[in-house]
C-alpha cells in the first residue's frame, strides 16, 4: 500500500513538473517571439531609436558631454560635426517635446554608462510641462527596461493623471501601435542604427528655410516660473547636487519666443547660478552668426545651415570652458570618425560642403542667384547676377543620377564673367546648379551665401535640328 | 474593464490562480469577490442594483419555499383532513405562493422596466397626454451592466421555485454569485439556476487539459471579437451613421456586414466567457449553434441567442399558450375558422407576442419592436406557407436535399434576417425604412466593389483583404462545427510543433491585427447595450 502511495506521489510530482516545464517553455518561446516583433510596433517617428542606439553604443565613460533636451537640441547640435571640427565627443539624449519632468531621469539613465560626462541641459522646452501620451512614447519606446524606465514612466503618468491600467502601453507599445501593420514599408522591418550619432537627417531640417526674423524676441527681464516648473527645476538641481553631476544649462537660439519664455530663461539662469551651476544663454549671441531670415525651418528649430553655425560656436565654447581634449585620431573613437564622414557626406547634397556653410562671409550684399540656365543635349549654359566685391565664383552641380546626388564642384569663373558652360552632361537627366561667390582672404577663399536649393533643368533627349 | 483589455487578462489570470490556490471550499467565494469587483469596475455603485435584485430574488425564493413547506407540513401534520380540506390547503398554499411570486416579479421586472423602459413609455404617453396638458417627467438613468440578462435569470429562478422545479437557495452570498457571475454578466448566456448554480458552488480541481482548452476557446473568442467584429464595425458604423450619403448597394452590403459583426461580436464574447469558465471547470450554456447555416428564420432563432429563445419559450410562450384566455380564444377561433386554421391562431399570437418581446428586450425603442415584428412575421409566414412552398418546390422538381437548394435556403435566410437588422441597427425606425427603401430604389450597380468606394468606408485595402481572409476562416470553423467536427480535439491530436506554431500564430495575430487598445474605442460589446 505504501509503495502504491509513494508511486502515486512520484507520478503526481512528475506530472506537475511536466506541466510547469511545458508552460514555462511555451511562455519563454512566446516571450522571445514577442521581443522580436515588438520593436516594429513603436512610435512612428524613429528618431528616438537612433538617439538611444547612438548613446548606448558608446563605450563606457567615453564621452565628454551629453546634451539632454527637446527637438531644438538635435536641430541645433550635430555630434558628428562637433567631432569633425574639434574632436570632442558630445553625445545626445534629445527627444521631440521632452518634458522637463523627464530630464532628471534621462540624466540618471545616461549616468549608468557615462558617469563623468558633463550634462548639458537644454532649457528651451522648460515650459512644456504638459504630459501627452506621444511625448512619453518618444521617451519610453526604445529605452531598455530598467528601474529608471519604470520610474520615468510612473512620474510622467502621475503628473499627467494617467490611470495605472493605461500605463502598460508605455512598457508594451504594441498595445497602441499594433495597427501600424498596414502602413509598413520594407524599412520598417530593417530598423538599425544609422551611425550618425543622433545627427538630424530629416527632410524638414535639410531642405527647408523659413524667414523667422519677425518672430525673434529677446529681453533682459525675468519672468517667474510657475510652481510646477520651480518644483521640477529644484528636484533636478537636488538630484544633480546629490550625485555630483557636472551640469551646464543652456538656452539655444530660437525665434518664436513669447516674452514669458525668454523671460523665464533669465529666471532659470538666476536660480541655477545661485545653486552653483553653469548657465549660458545663447539667444542673443551675435558671434554665432545666425541669420533668422534663412537659418531656421520653423521658428523654434534651426535648419542644417543654422545648425552648422551653431556647432562651430558651441563646440568652441565647450572646448574653451571645459578643456575637452581633441580626440581625433584616437583609435578608440573610430565610430566618431565614421559618423563625421557619413554625416558630412550626407550634408553635401544640401549644403555643398559643411565647411563652406559655416565659414561664410557676410561681406557680400546678396546671395548669388542663377538668372538663366539653358539645358541642351550634353551641356548647360548658366548665367547669374553679379555680386559686388566677389573675386570669383565656384560652380557646383548635382543630378538625379544615383552617383551625383551630392553637390560636386565643376568649375570656377574668375575673370569677371557671369557665364559658365558645363559640358559632358548626359541626355535626359535633371541637373541642379548653384553658384558660390568668394573673395580671397590671406590667400584662402572665403565664401559668400549661395542658394543651396539651386536651379534645376533637364537635358534634352535628342539633338534639336 | 472590458473583455478585450489587458486589465481583463490580468484580472482573469489572478482570479484563476486564486481560484485554484484557495481550495475547493472557498472557490465560490473567490468567484463572488471577483464578480463583485468586475461589476463595480464597470458599473460602479450600480452594483447595488444588481445586489438588491439578487437579494429580493433570494428572499422571494425563500418565502415561496417556506410557504410551500408550510402547506406541506400542515397537510402532513393533519392526517385527518378530508380530500376537500386537503385541496383547500393546497389551493391556499398555491395562492399564497403565487401572490409572493407576483410580488417578486413586479419588483424585479419593475426595476428593469423603470430603469430601461421608463423614458420610452413616458415619451410615448406624453404624446397622448399632451392633449390633457399632462407630462410625465423623463429621467436620465444609467443602466446597470447586464440588467436585461440577470433580470431574466432572476425571474426564471423565482418561477422555477414556485413551480417546485428547484429548491430555493439557502445561502444569500452563494445566490449573489449566481446573479453576478462575471463572465456571463456582460451579455449572457441567460443561465438557469439548475444548470449553473451547483457548478458555481462546488469546487473544481486543477486540470491542465481543461485549462488549455479553455484558453483556446478564449483565443477564438478574441479572434472573433477583436479581429473580425471590431474591424467590421468601422465600415458598418460609417454607413449607418451617414446612411443618406450612400447608395443602395453599399447600404445593402453594410447590413450584411452588420449581421456578421453582431454575430462575431456576440459569439466572440460568449466564447471568451465560456473559455474562462471552462478554465475553472464550469460549463456554460451554448448560446449559438452556427446560426447563419440556418435554412429558415425559425431555425435561425433556434440557433441564435439560444438561451433567450428557450427562456421565452419556457416562461412566456408555453404559459401563454396553455393559459385560460388562450384556451378560450382557441375554442372561438376553431368555431370561426375551422379546426385547421383556428387551432393555429392562438399559438401564432403567442409567438407574435414572444417575438415582439424579444425585440423589445433588445431596447426601449420602436425600431426594436419592429425588429421583433419582422422576425415574428417571417416565422409565421414560413409556417403558414410551408405547404404551398413545398408544393411549388416539387413542381419545379427541385430536390430538397440538393446542395444548391440548401445553399439557396441558407442565403435566403441570411438575407431575410439581415434585412431585419436594419431595424435593430439603424438610428431609428425612420432611418431603417429609409435604408430599406434605398436598397430597392437606389441599387444601381456593383461598381462600388471595385471603384474604391469601400476604402472610403474607413478600412484600408490591406484591412479589407485581411477581413475577407478572416471571414473565410470563420466560415470554415463554423462549417466544421456544423458538421460536428471537434476542432479543439482535432488540434490536440496534432504534433506539438504544429500545435504551438498555431497557438503562437493566433496570439501574435490577435496582438497585431486585433482592434483593441487606446487607438480604438469599439471594444465594448453590442449585446452589452441590450
Amino acid at each position: 500500500m505504501w509503495v502504491n502511495y509513494l508511486d502515486n506521489r512520484t507520478a503526481q510530482k512528475n506530472n506537475w513538473l511536466k506541466i510547469i516545464g511545458k508552460s514555462l517553455l511555451f511562455m519563454v518561446l512566446l516571450f522571445m517571439l514577442l521581443l522580436y516583433i515588438m520593436p516594429l510596433f513603436t512610435i512612428n517617428d524613429k528618431r528616438p531609436y537612433q538617439m538611444y542606439e547612438a548613446f548606448y553604443n558608446e563605450r563606457k565613460d567615453s564621452v565628454d558631454a551629453v546634451i539632454i533636451g527637446a527637438s531644438n537640441s538635435y536641430a541645433s547640435w550635430q555630434s558628428a560635426i562637433g567631432w569633425g571640427d574639434y574632436g570632442i565627443a558630445v553625445s545626445m539624449l534629445a527627444f521631440p517635446n521632452l518634458m522637463p519632468q523627464a530630464i532628471r531621469y534621462c540624466i540618471e539613465e545616461a549616468r549608468k554608462t557615462q558617469p563623468n560626462a558633463l550634462y548639458i541641459i537644454n532649457v528651451n522646452n522648460f515650459k512644456s510641462t504638459e504630459i501627452r501620451y506621444n511625448r512619453i512614447h518618444y521617451l519610453a519606446d526604445f529605452m531598455p527596461f530598467s528601474s529608471t524606465k519604470c520610474k520615468l514612466i510612473n512620474v510622467l503618468c502621475d503628473a499627467g493623471n494617467i490611470r495605472m491600467a493605461d500605463r502598460i502601453e508605455f512598457f508594451i507599445p504594441i498595445i497602441r501601435f499594433h495597427s501600424a501593420w498596414d502602413s509598413f514599408t520594407s524599412e520598417s522591418y530593417s530598423l538599425q542604427s544609422n551611425g550618425l550619432k543622433g545627427g538630424s537627417d530629416y527632410s524638414l531640417f535639410l531642405e527647408t528655410s523659413v524667414d523667422v526674423s519677425s518672430e525673434y524676441y529677446y529681453t533682459d527681464e525675468s519672468v517667474p516660473l510657475d510652481d510646477n516648473q520651480e518644483a521640477i527645476l529644484t528636484e533636478l538641481m537636488d538630484y544633480c547636487e546629490a550625485n555630483n553631476v557636472k551640469v551646464l544649462f543652456v538656452a539655444v537660439p530660437q525665434a518664436g519666443n513669447q516674452e514669458s519664455i525668454v523671460g523665464q530663461f533669465n529666471t532659470i539662469e538666476t536660480i541655477v547660478k545661485k545653486r552653483g551651476f553653469d548657465f549660458v544663454n545663447l539667444l542673443n549671441v551675435d558671434e554665432i552668426g545666425i541669420d533668422y531670415t534663412r537659418d531656421y525651418y520653423n521658428e523654434k528649430h534651426m535648419n542644417v545651415h543654422g545648425s552648422l553655425k551653431y556647432c562651430v560656436y558651441f563646440g568652441k565654447y565647450l572646448v574653451d570652458k571645459y578643456g575637452f581634449a581633441d580626440k581625433r585620431g584616437d583609435s578608440m573613437y573610430l565610430s566618431w570618425d565614421y559618423a563625421y564622414e557619413k554625416y558630412s557626406a550626407m550634408l553635401q547634397e544640401y549644403c555643398i560642403a559643411p565647411e563652406i556653410t559655416h565659414d561664410v562671409t557676410d561681406r557680400f550684399d546678396k546671395i548669388a542667384e542663377i538668372s538663366t540656365a539653358v539645358f541642351y543635349e550634353d551641356y548647360a549654359v548658366l548665367e547669374w547676377d553679379m555680386i559686388a566685391e566677389a573675386e570669383g565664383y565656384d560652380i557646383f552641380r548635382k543630378s538625379d543620377m544615383d552617383d551625383e546626388k551630392t553637390w560636386t564642384y565643376v568649375g570656377t569663373v574668375e575673370d569677371g564673367s557671369l557665364l559658365y558652360t558645363d559640358y559632358g552632361l548626359r541626355k535626359k537627366v535633371i541637373y541642379t546648379y548653384t553658384v558660390v561667390p568668394y573673395v580671397y582672404e590671406n590667400g584662402k577663399k572665403e565664401y559668400g551665401y549661395y542658394n543651396w536649393e539651386g536651379v534645376s533643368g533637364e537635358t534634352i533627349p535628342n539633338k534639336v535640328r | 474593464m472590458t473583455f478585450v483589455s489587458t486589465e481583463f487578462l490580468a484580472f482573469i489570470a489572478v482570479t484563476t490562480i486564486l481560484y485554484y490556490l484557495v481550495g475547493h471550499k472557498y472557490q465560490w467565494l473567490v468567484l463572488l469577490f471577483a464578480s463583485l469587483f468586475f461589476y463595480y469596475s464597470n458599473s460602479k455603485w450600480l452594483l447595488l442594483v444588481n445586489t438588491a435584485t439578487g437579494l429580493i430574488t433570494y428572499i422571494i425564493g425563500r418565502l415561496i419555499e417556506n410557504n410551500n413547506l408550510k402547506g406541506k407540513n400542515l397537510l402532513e401534520s393533519h392526517d385527518d383532513f378530508t380530500a376537500q380540506e386537503k385541496k383547500k390547503v393546497k389551493e391556499k398554499t398555491k395562492r399564497g405562493s403565487r401572490r409572493i411570486l407576483t410580488c417578486g416579479i413586479v419588483i424585479v421586472l419593475g426595476i428593469l422596466v423603470f430603469l430601461k423602459y421608463h423614458n420610452f413609455f413616458a415619451g410615448n404617453a406624453n404624446k397622448i397626454l399632451k392633449v390633457f396638458g399632462v407630462k410625465i417627467p423623463k429621467h436620465s438613468l444609467l443602466l446597470p451592466i447586464g440588467i436585461s440578462f440577470y433580470t431574466l435569470q432572476a425571474l426564471a429562478y423565482m418561477i422555477d421555485v414556485y413551480r417546485g422545479k428547484i429548491a430555493a437557495d439557502r445561502n444569500p452570498l452563494k445566490f449573489m454569485l449566481f446573479m453576478s457571475y462575471f463572465p456571463q454578466i456582460v451579455q449572457g448566456p441567460i443561465a438557469r439556476y439548475n444548470q449553473l448554480a451547483d457548478q458555481l458552488y462546488q469546487g473544481h480541481s486543477f486540470d491542465y487539459d481543461r485549462i488549455c482548452k479553455g484558453m483556446q476557446l478564449m483565443m477564438w473568442g478574441f479572434v472573433q471579437k477583436s479581429m473580425i467584429a471590431d474591424r467590421l464595425a468601422i465600415p458598418v458604423n460609417q454607413v449607418f451613421y451617414h446612411y443618406r450619403d450612400y447608395h443602395g448597394g453599399i447600404v445593402f452590403l453594410s447590413v450584411l456586414l452588420y449581421g456578421l459583426q453582431v454575430y462575431t461580436d456576440f459569439s466572440g464574447g460568449m466564447d471568451i466567457a465560456r473559455g474562462f469558465s471552462q478554465m475553472i471547470g464550469i460549463e456554460m450554456d451554448m448560446n449559438f449553434r452556427q446560426p447563419y447555416f440556418a435554412r429558415s428564420v425559425e431555425e435561425f432563432w433556434r440557433r441564435w441567442h439560444i438561451t433567450l429563445g428557450s427562456w421565452m419559450r419556457d416562461y412566456v410562450f408555453y404559459p401563454l399558450s396553455i393559459s385560460k384566455p388562450f384556451a378560450k380564444m382557441g375554442k372561438i377561433t376553431r368555431k370561426l375558422f375551422g379546426s385547421r386554421v383556428g387551432s393555429r391562431i392562438p399559438p401564432f399570437i403567442s409567438m407574435f407576442i414572444v417575438y415582439t418581446l424579444v425585440g423589445f428586450w433588445h431596447g426601449a425603442e420602436w425600431k426594436f419592436v419592429a425588429y421583433g415584428f419582422w422576425n415574428g412575421m417571417f416565422i409565421m409566414m414560413g409556417i403558414l406557407l410551408e405547404d404551398k412552398y413545398n408544393l411549388f418546390r416539387d413542381k419545379l422538381k427541385i430536390d430538397k436535399d440538393s446542395y444548391g437548394w440548401i445553399v439557396f435556403q441558407t442565403v435566403r435566410t441570411f438575407i431575410i434576417v439581415g434585412f431585419g437588422r436594419f431595424f435593430s441597427r439603424a438610428r431609428g425606425l425612420r432611418a431603417a425604412l429609409f435604408m430599406i427603401r434605398a436598397v430597392f430604389v437606389d441599387f444601381s450597380d456593383l461598381s462600388f466593389i471595385t471603384d474604391g468606394s469601400l476604402v472610403e468606408l474607413g478600412l484600408s485595402n490591406a484591412n479589407w483583404i485581411l477581413l475577407i481572409f478572416l471571414l473565410e476562416i470563420l466560415f470554415i470553423v463554423d462549417y466544421l462545427h456544423y458538421k460536428d467536427v471537434h476542432i479543439r480535439e482535432t488540434i490536440a491530436k496534432q504534433h506539438v510543433i504544429f500545435r504551438w506554431t498555431l497557438y503562437f500564430a493566433v496570439i501574435i495575430a490577435i496582438l497585431v491585427f486585433g482592434m483593441y487598445g487606446p487607438g480604438y474605442n469599439a471594444s465594448s460589446f453590442l449585446y452589452e447595450q441590450f
